[in-house]
């Protein structure tokens, strides 16, 4: 059996280096098929390029929960809309592709969502209590890694497990993208 | 793929999948009757196998199954810095587990068998009562609870679903450790250092791998 380790050390650091020699990543390519995985090649913002473990494209991780997503945990609604909200700000163009997307201010994604929910919301709901839970949702997403971890700048990056989308999803995306949340005057 | 999937037919190589896909993405344990590659046992073997190639087992619980990492796998990867906890996270998450499992456990409250994650909540208040400052808790506690290592029930805090992929013997060997802190100079202390004592001298002084020596 090969060794595990190189796979069990992807799974819990969520992105590896790219490895230099093609008989490595040969190898590791090999390893992942036998173990029912894929790698998936991310690319980073600054031309970095990494590897993640994902999941062959007939293997639907939401399809084998038996879930549409409203079970899972930290998946709520809130953190759906925050996602889209950063989605839509870090992908202004739907013929490039998802990833890396455009690095954006957080505030940036905090305005889209503002002008995107409902106005005449109840005066317990003020502004600054539903940013406390959308900044929530962003510290969620981030240790998921649907966003990148808070870099020094503080911009929102969307993240490599985006990358394990399949392709149906993206186009789902691309289809609807005039709908995600952004702020007005920004491309859509 | 492994000689195992390879050999079964198209439909079960999917059940497998689903099952091994199920297992790695869900944070609850999932119940076998829901999973075929679960409930049956030639399956289960298919899946626990491939789990393997990844460095990680599958893990029974009261309730079904889940997976996690293989305890050498584990070893190597903390070796390496990798999934170690740091300092201050350490040190919330120890006052979590004594509060919430080792003290009612001693008090005879919680069922020795009792799951990490069906510990008594903690209230948060109690945390902030301990020398750790009130902000470091605050922070730490997030970030367990983000890494699914704690849980949040209202404002107190329980060990979170992370607990259920710790291996039996991982699982023990956190205990122990609890035992040691809480009471190093205690009988259970005392019993638990000499065991460890001994299975270090067994394994330096047997030249055969352990896995091959149960064999024989």
């Amino acid at each position: 059996m090969p060794d595990p380790l190189p796979l069990a050390r992807m799974r819990a650091l969520r992105l590896v280096a790219v490895p230099w020699a093609e008989e490595e990543l040969a190898l590791l390519q090999e390893t992942a098929t036998t173990a029912g995985r894929r790698l998936i090649d991310v690319a980073g913002d600054h031309g970095a390029r990494a590897l993640m473990l994902g999941w062959p494209a007939d293997v639907d991780p939401m399809a084998v929960l038996g879930a549409d997503g409203e079970d899972l945990p930290g998946a709520t609604p809130t953190t759906c809309l925050v996602l889209a909200a950063c989605i839509g700000c870090c992908w202004p163009d739907p013929d490039a592709p998802l990833l890396p997307g455009k690095p954006v201010p957080e505030n940036q994604v905090l305005d889209a969502l503002a002008s995107f929910t409902r106005p005449g919301r109840p005066v317990s709901e003020s502004l600054r209590t539903r940013q406390a839970h959308w900044k929530s949702a962003i510290r969620r997403l981030r240790a998921c890694g649907f966003l990148v971890p808070e870099e020094e700048d503080s911009l929102i990056r969307l993240g490599p497990a985006l990358a394990g989308w399949g392709d149906a999803d993206v186009r789902h995306l691309r289809d609807r993208h005039a709908d995600l949340p952004r702020l007005v005057g920004e491309p859509a | 793929m492994t000689a195992g999937l390879d050999a079964l037919p198209q439909q079960r190589q999917a059940d497998v999948l689903a099952a091994l896909c199920a297992l790695e993405t869900e944070s609850r344990p999932l119940p076998a009757a829901s999973y075929r590659a679960l409930a049956e046992p030639a399956l289960r073997e298919v899946v626990r196998e491939m789990l393997a190639t990844a460095g990680r087992v599958l893990v029974e619980t009261g309730t079904g199954y889940t997976s996690g990492y293989d305890d050498g796998i584990a070893d190597r990867l903390a070796e390496e810095g990798i999934g170690v906890l740091p300092p201050d996270d350490r040190a919330i998450l120890t006052l979590v587990l004594l509060f919430s499992v080792a003290i009612p456990r001693a008090e005879g409250k919680l069922a020795p068998e009792a799951p990490w994650t069906l510990g008594h909540p903690v209230p948060r208040q109690r945390l902030n009562g301990t020398k750790v400052p009130k902000g470091v808790v605050k922070a730490g506690l997030q970030r367990l609870q983000d890494a699914g290592i704690t849980r949040n029930i209202g404002d107190s805090v329980r060990p979170g679903p992370q607990f259920d992929r710790l291996t039996p013997a991982m699982s023990t060997t956190i205990f122990e450790e609890l035992l040691l802190l809480a009471d190093p100079r205690g009988p259970l202390a005392d019993a638990i250092r000499r065991r460890r004592a001994s299975s270090t001298l067994a394994s330096a002084e047997s030249p055969v791998p352990a896995e091959e020596h149960h064999g024989h």
